[in-house]
């Protein structure tokens, strides 16, 4: 609670004759110091009650549209405010946008009001600058009179809804040719029609008469229909790696990657095959959504896991057919080296029937061995361990798979590069 | 009319009653002074920059020169000035408000009636020194009680 500048003259002139009372044994004095500082405390008791009665009355609608927006996109929000101030008393508004969100469009502070019912409408718009599922802090009442003024807290969950959800900005760089994964036109027919066109030739009955070409046909008098170049179909297989939450990761990394599988994921969904989907975290798999058209889903299946923690680590686990190659290799040499090899041939030769796969290579393995699969995207943090994009590099090397990986930029170091390039990736790129 | 006349007019009033109060006595010329210095300023108040409080305390050196005429003359005085600082700020609206204005002057009259009986002054003071600690406590409390009753929690 706040005095005002006529409450600080009473407290002075009521310290003041109280200081006279005291050094000059003044009863008046001491009479007038009692009665200015009673009526301070007067008016101060009077006031909090008002007050009270004043924040008893307090509702809150709060709208916003869109509800679900972008990374830096303004979100309009329209709060109204009920209010019933007591006679004498002034009151003022002022709603709270949450941490991250500045007002951008208008005031989310209402004018002073009277005395009397009132109906206090805020319209404002704030930039949502941070990501994820964000709740408003609340609002603030300042109730004022002549004498104090006192700004009451609403903090509880009616006053901080509704929840306002922002996706993280991220571009997924589109790979060189037509589509989003570098598809090409082809000189020959095929099922998927690419966008060039091949050759014309003469209308035949039956075809299809949105392929007649209407200029050319007018010039030459007859009917001629476009044949289209064919489209090499790409299905590929986008594989969202989110970090492990026992590892530090900047939030940053985070949502370029999970901004830059909302993207592709997106466009990626309006395709003839829908988008195939798969959110990992290690060598976890969280979500596996086969030719997912539903955007709802996708969404979903990407931000519903923040950090997850990775119960499963597979840190230098050795793959049963890599080890079979080095076992070869010694078996081949073993004659010509020493007692350690020798040894380790025997290791090995013992071990590798014992190696069972992780459930994470089996989910790989079906993953990529679907039909039609013919390209796998990864989207990483690059952070912490790194063993299961080699498990799904690998993979996608043996079965003929073109696989590519996109990794924030503060993560792409050389070395880094050079080793994922070197696990089975034909390109690692900046997203 | 100016917001601040009723409130001029109240302490033209208490100044008046004052000197009137005081006729007869040592103070008298000190009265008329006091009083006159009080409406001079009060009407540059008002016609300069309005402000009730301002006026309330420019009566008190009247109200003080009015205790030697009689005590409650002096709580008489300072009872009708507050209750005309209230309804000039229009405080006084219902009858919530009445009654917690018929409380304070209830209060206020009590401790008139004892600072009047004593001849010293450390006494009293101790008491109300005493009391405004327990006030100061009693408002703490209401102010946390509102706030937390209102908003869940402080700031």
């Amino acid at each position: 609670m706040d005095a005002t500048r006529p409450t600080w003259g009473f407290i002075v002139a009521a310290i003041g004759t109280l200081i006279c009372a005291w050094f000059l044994d003044s009863v008046p004095a001491l009479f007038l110091s009692v009665f200015i500082s009673g009526f301070v405390v007067f008016r101060a008791l009077a006031f909090l009650r008002q007050a009270g009665a004043t924040a008893s009355t307090v509702s809150l609608e709060r709208e916003i549209k869109p509800a679900w927006i972008r990374q830096g996109g303004v979100a309009a929000v329209s709060s109204i405010i009920h209010v019933r101030v007591p006679p004498g008393l002034s009151a003022r508004v002022s709603d709270l946008p949450p941490p991250g969100a500045p007002v951008v469009q208008g005031t989310a502070k209402s004018e002073l009001v009277e005395g009397g019912e009132h109906r206090i409408v805020l319209r404002y718009g704030v930039a949502c600058l941070s990501s994820g599922n964000i709740l408003w802090k609340g609002m603030d009442l300042l109730v004022c009179d002549q004498f104090f003024s006192l700004s009451i807290p609403f903090r509880s969950e009616q006053f901080r809804s509704p929840m306002l959800r922002v996706d993280p900005v991220g571009i997924y760089q589109k790979r060189d040719g037509l589509g989003l994964f570098g598809e090409r036109d082809l000189e020959k027919v095929t099922v998927l029609k690419g966008s060039g066109v091949r050759s014309f030739r003469d209308y035949s009955p039956g075809d299809d008469p949105r392929s007649v070409d209407w200029k050319l046909s007018a010039k030459f008098g007859k009917l001629f229909v476009r044949e289209y170049a064919g489209l090499s179909g790409k299905h590929p297989l986008l594989v969202v790696d989110l970090p492990d939450n026992a590892v530090p990761c900047p939030p940053s990394l985070r949502d370029t990657v999970v901004g830059a599988a909302l993207s592709a994921a997106r466009e990626m969904s309006t395709g003839p095959h829908g988008c195939s989907l798969m959110v990992i975290s290690g060598a976890n798999l969280l979500a596996f959504l086969p030719e997912e058209r539903s955007l709802h889903r996708i969404e979903r299946a990407i931000l519903e896991f923040h950090s997850p923690q990775r119960a499963v680590q597979c840190f230098r686990s050795l793959d049963p057919v890599t080890a079979e190659a080095f076992r070869m290799r010694l078996a081949a040499s073993a004659s010509f080296h020493s007692s350690l090899e020798k040894r380790l041939l025997l290791i090995y030769s013992r071990f590798i029937p014992e190696i069972r796969p992780l459930p994470f290579d089996i989910q790989c393995a079906r993953a990529l061995c679907r039909r039609g699969e013919a390209a796998l995207h990864v989207l990483t943090t690059g952070t912490g361990d790194i063993s299961h994009l080699s498990t799904l590099g690998l993979h996608a090397r043996r079965l003929g798979v073109d696989a590519s990986l996109g990794l924030p930029e503060a993560m792409a170091s050389q070395d880094l590069i050079r080793r994922l390039r070197g696990t089975g990736y034909s390109v690692v790129r900046v997203v | 009319m100016r917001a601040g006349l009723p409130l001029l007019c109240t302490l033209s009033v208490c100044a008046t009653g004052s000197v009137i109060g005081a006729y007869g006595s040592r103070s008298f010329v000190l009265a008329v002074t006091a009083g006159a210095i009080a409406i001079v300023a009060g009407v540059l108040v008002v016609y300069f920059r309005d402000s009730d409080p301002a006026l309330f305390l420019m009566a008190q050196p009247c109200i003080f020169l009015s205790w030697d005429a009689s005590p409650l003359l002096a709580f008489l005085f300072e009872a009708i000035l507050a209750v005309a600082l209230l309804f000039s700020t229009g405080l006084i609206q219902g009858k919530n408000d009445l009654s917690y204005c018929a409380a304070f002057l209830l209060v206020m009259g009590i401790t008139t009636l004892l600072l009047s009986g004593y001849t010293h002054v450390v006494r009293p003071l101790a008491a109300f020194i005493f009391a405004a600690g327990i006030a100061c406590i009693l408002v703490l409390g209401l102010a946390y009680h509102t706030m937390v009753r209102a908003g869940g929690e402080m700031q």
